[in-house]
């Protein structure tokens, strides 16, 4: 452990966050910048019960439990990851799709049983309506779930905290999944990622990282994996290996985004260049086969190595 | 709240469990009776004012109007927290605009007796955090300014309204526990009480928690909730206070303590010992009532019955839902418990689906509406900021304090 660093753990979001500051580097005194990384604890934990698909009073819970077809009032930050989100499912082509929470319910990833999902059109599932910054469900069995989204979403929220404070160096991470790096680790290096054989030494970037086999059911027969692909007109939940990966990373500005292209990616890696097509920006992307081995997708950012 | 007496109380948990359950489901998950809409403003947006916007916007027919903050930075990030609301520097100026029906006050302590008194002038409907104020001054000054008030003036010890206290107080003044030997409460929390900024004026105005002349201390600012749950309960008040409290982590000049433990004796020798650090979070916050027949225990979302091994069985208890804690088994006292278990949901609804402030805030709101009064008056929140600043008092002095609360 490196004694210039502030260190906050905490759990939420179904996982174990970990944030560590640089009190060496940074204009505040050591206490407070103690106090950012309780303001950071306070801010995803805020989030968490936002967010959270199983707690009765989230906005996602009300959302989910308001009437297809009437509006849900959200405030300006709530839409922004509406907003967001859907410009992700566009972007990937509907490979990222907030919707895709109704299959997990369909499937049994939920106790909650939302019936036959016939007929169910998981691309145009809501409508946001920006003016009066609403969202609506378009049916009455689609489920919001921003489990593929959230967490690089609050890391980009915890950057505009860090800025505030002038904090230069700083590595805050959700479950090893979401990653969000600023600066430099304390001597002065990039703060340095290894997924896989490769490692991703990353300055200011968010880092995404997917797993299909992270959780998974099984019915008897198949395998069914917890990303499940909203394009799917059978709605099956299907195991998604998207073409063979069995672990994506995705490094970008935004740290939303790169959470929810890498499932994206997941689900089929010709999403990648869709978005890139589409103008994602700037990115980085490596995949790790079944076959163990681990291909660069696209390295635009140069933060790609063997080693560090 | 009308008063349960024991034996109407008694006769209707014979029934079973929905005798039990039906009387605090009533208004367990929030029946909201409001007639149309009620605009809010919002003054102080600092972490507690943002809670209480999240919570007002779930309450149907609510609409956070207005957000008031001298903090810039603050301001504009409240703003971000709800949609269409205008923006203040002043309270003056949020008062004066139409925008606002009702306004709910989460300003810094100290502040209270300034923003409370001009919201009361202007008529509008008024929620006050609490403690009250920092001094016993400016408890009395709100206290008077509120009587004059022409809105409903509500104040913010939730216990009081929250659906797992007012059940567990059904018991609790039915003699479920029988003789209450004594009480414990705790609040740990680790945190560091400072709100960092790079601006030294500003940072002077946030951090008012660390400077003892405009702070309660952890007994005050904190202590001061879970006290009022003791009054509420017992119906009575300390009548002296001894503690001690010290800086026993944060080396960093402070002279607010990060650790206390007082005790807050009642008439009759019963005692309540209470502890509060912000240096270890083991425990969170709690209060334990410890009775001949049984200890309450209570967290906030949760409450549990603990029995002794001699005392009589009710009915109810063969169906309610049990925790175990290393030696101990606890019975969940769940608001709306029967309701749950015909729908299978027993064990989901263990806690409740919100926090606090939002049974506070609907309780307020549905006063409004009613042209009633709400669980918690300002009369009662001056008393639990009295017993806060005597705690806090006897922790900063070292000596014993006599609580007096003459007046009220």
């Amino acid at each position: 452990m490196h004694g210039g660093l502030a260190r906050r753990r905490f759990l939420a979001m179904g996982c174990r966050f970990e944030v560590l500051l640089d009190r060496e580097h940074a204009s505040l005194d050591p206490g407070a910048i103690d106090a950012v990384a309780i303001g950071i604890d306070e801010l995803v934990v805020d989030w968490h019960h936002r967010l959270s698909a199983f707690e009765r009073g989230s906005i996602t819970a009300c959302i989910n439990n308001t009437p297809a077809g009437e509006p849900v009032a959200i405030d300006p930050e709530m839409y922004t990851l509406c907003a967001l989100s859907e410009r992700m499912r566009v972007l990937t082509g509907g490979c990222f799709n907030i919707a895709a929470g109704t299959m997990m319910h369909a499937i049994g990833f939920r106790e909650e049983s939302i019936g036959d999902l016939r007929g169910i059109d998981l691309q145009n599932a809501i409508t946001l309506d920006e003016r009066r910054s609403t969202i609506t469900r378009n049916d009455e069995r689609v489920r919001i779930d921003f489990g593929g989204i959230a967490k690089g979403f609050v890391l980009d929220l915890v950057r505009e905290e860090l800025a505030e404070y002038g904090i230069g160096n700083a590595f805050v991470h959700g479950g090893t999944s979401s990653i969000l790096a600023v600066g430099t680790d304390p001597d002065g290096h990039d703060w340095c990622v290894r997924t896989g054989s490769v490692n991703l030494c990353a300055g200011e970037y968010g880092i995404g990282i997917s797993e299909p086999t992270g959780r998974e059911l099984n019915d008897g027969n198949n395998r069914i994996g917890h990303i499940v692909d909203p394009r799917d007109r059978e709605h099956s939940g299907r195991l998604i290996v998207g073409g063979g990966d069995e672990r994506v990373a995705v490094v970008h500005g935004s740290a939303a985004v790169a959470d929810a292209l890498s499932t994206a990616v997941c689900v089929d890696e010709n999403s990648l260049g869709c978005a890139i097509d589409r103008g994602i920006g700037e990115l980085s992307c490596v995949v790790r086969g079944v076959d163990g081995v681990d291909r660069v997708l696209i390295d635009r950012l140069g933060v790609v190595s063997s080693q560090c | 709240m009308a008063e349960l007496d024991r034996r109407s109380f008694l006769s209707q948990a014979a029934g079973g469990v929905a005798a039990i359950a039906l009387v605090p489901s009533l208004n367990a998950f929030g029946a909201v009776r409001l007639d149309g809409e009620l605009r809010v403003g919002v003054v102080g947006v600092g972490r507690q004012g943002r809670t209480l916007m999240g919570e007002l916007g779930k309450i149907p027919g609510v609409i956070v109007s207005a957000v008031c903050d001298v903090d810039e930075r603050r301001l504009s990030s409240g703003l971000r927290r709800v949609s269409g609301a205008e923006g203040y520097a002043t309270v003056a100026e949020m008062l004066k605009s139409g925008r606002v029906d009702a306004v709910a006050v989460a300003t810094p302590t100290h502040t209270h007796r300034e923003v409370a008194e001009a919201c009361f002038r202007s008529g509008k409907h008024v929620y006050l955090e609490c403690p009250l104020a920092h001094t016993r001054e400016d408890c009395f000054a709100i206290s008077a300014a509120a009587r004059d008030a022409g809105g409903v003036v509500a104040a913010g010890l939730q216990g009081r309204s929250n659906p797992v206290y007012q059940l567990a107080r059904g018991f609790f003044r039915t003699d479920s526990v029988r003789d209450l030997v004594s009480m414990r409460a705790q609040n740990n929390r680790k945190t560091n009480w400072i709100t960092p900024s790079n601006d030294p004026a500003r940072r002077e105005e946030l951090n008012w928690r660390l400077d003892p002349a405009r702070s309660n201390g952890l007994a005050g600012e904190w202590g001061t909730q879970q006290f009022d749950v003791f009054h509420w309960y017992t119906e009575r008040y300390p009548v002296r206070v001894s503690g001690v409290g010290s800086v026993r982590h944060y080396r960093d000049d402070r002279r607010v303590d990060d650790t206390i433990a007082c005790t807050l004796v009642f008439e009759d020798g019963a005692a309540l010992q209470y502890g509060a650090t912000i240096a270890n979070s083991y425990g969170g916050a709690h209060e334990v009532f410890f009775g001949s027949n049984a200890a309450i225990k209570l967290a906030w979302s949760h409450g549990w019955m603990f029995k002794e091994a001699d005392a009589p069985t009710q009915g109810w208890e063969v169906y309610a839902n049990r925790q175990q804690f290393h030696n101990d088994e606890g019975i969940t006292l769940i608001a709306g418990a029967t309701k749950l278990a015909e729908q299978g949901k027993l064990k989901e609804g263990i806690g409740l689906p919100f926090p606090s402030e939002y049974y506070a805030l609907l309780d307020w709101v549905n006063a409004i509406a009613d042209k009633a009064t709400p669980a918690c008056t300002i009369d009662e929140a001056a008393r639990a900021t009295l017993v806060g600043i005597a705690a806090n008092k006897a922790i900063t002095t070292g000596k014993t304090v006599d609580i007096d609360l003459s007046g009220f």
